[in-house]
């Protein structure tokens, strides 16, 4: 299955170049559908670039999405801690955020703590 | 004031900003001449630094600060390779800033303790001095966190890269240094409400930003 989009991207750049070749389609038409191959390939790879940059910075990406909920983040060698706010502890949200995280953080043991608000001292 | 001229302080004794409403510690010697504080502290350069500055009142003058940090804000690029690709926006690593000693300042070491630039360490023993907790010996809870701080005035700042220890930490202890058994770690910054714990800035990442290594 991994190589489906990419099998499909192909398909239809060889395909438009076939159909051209017969002169079933014109040279703006075919050109069309080889975008349209280049474009489905290009789309996956953007993707799988993204979730590199998202896992490069999970942290980061973590602290500012669930900016509300989570007062710290600590990660070590085999698990990842999220501090969350007091007022959300016993909320649904927790279960949204570890799923998250146990994504972004794979093989690591995720664990719920109490957060606090914390101040320059 | 010891003899010859010479005026004695100690890493983590009471320091502040001549003309500010705040104090905070006095961190370590990053080299002869230049020790290193929060940028909290002493937000900006050209300040005039105080040493045992009570109540408001008069105070030493130990030194000017020479530089400092900007906090970490989102250019177009951030912002652009954020919407594109999900990077995240970043954080901030450092909160400090160098204070140049004047020539007759002589600063004594916190602790009797190596004075090598070391990584925290989950687990190591943490010795911490500050204007308002003074001499505490903790322990460090985690040494890669990312912490979301209130620094006043409605400004809250993401933090990245600190550690956490067990130490008591209170208001006025910022600035102040960490040791471990093996070195120097970093300096206090942050504590929630309660005081039970604190988190500190890297020593790693202050010589780094301020190319000092």
């Amino acid at each position: 299955m991994t190589w489906v989009t990419e099998f499909v991207g192909i398909l239809v750049v060889v395909g438009a170049l076939v159909l051209l070749g017969l002169g079933k389609i014109d040279f703006q038409q075919s050109i069309s559908l080889m975008m349209l191959g280049a474009g489905i390939i290009g789309g996956k790879q953007l993707g799988h670039f993204d979730m590199k940059l998202t896992r490069r910075y999970a942290d980061l990406y973590m602290m500012r999405k669930f900016r509300r909920y989570l007062t710290a983040l600590a990660v070590t060698k085999n698990s990842v801690s999220l501090y969350v706010a007091p007022e959300y502890l016993e909320s649904g949200k927790v279960a949204d955020i570890v799923k998250v995280a146990e994504e972004l953080f794979p093989g690591k043991i995720v664990e719920v703590k109490r957060g606090e608000r914390v101040r320059a001292v | 004031m010891s003899g010859s001229g010479q005026y004695e302080v100690r890493e983590g004794d009471i320091i502040a900003p001549q003309g500010a409403n705040w104090e905070g510690s006095l961190g370590y010697l990053v080299r002869p001449g230049l020790a290193v504080t929060n940028k909290h502290v002493v937000p900006d350069v050209g300040t005039v630094v105080l040493h045992k500055r009570r109540q408001w009142g008069e105070g030493v003058v130990i030194g000017l600060a020479i530089k400092t940090v900007t906090w970490v804000k989102t250019s177009f690029w951030h912002w652009l390779l954020h919407v594109m690709f999900g990077k995240p926006l970043p954080g901030n690593k450092v909160d400090a800033t160098l204070v140049a000693l004047k020539e007759n300042v002589v600063v004594k070491p916190a602790f009797d303790l190596p004075r090598k630039i070391v990584e925290p360490r989950v687990g190591d023993k943490l010795y911490k001095r500050g204007r308002t907790t003074g001499e505490t010996v903790g322990e460090i809870i985690a040494d890669k966190v990312d912490i979301w701080v209130d620094m006043g005035n409605g400004v809250t700042l993401l933090f990245t890269d600190v550690y956490q220890f067990s130490n008591k930490t209170l208001p006025g202890d910022s600035g102040g240094p960490n040791y471990t058994p093996e070195g120097i770690v970093g300096i206090t910054f942050a504590g929630p409400q309660t005081g039970d714990y604190g988190f500190g800035i890297k020593a790693k990442n202050i010589a780094e930003v301020f190319g000092l290594e």
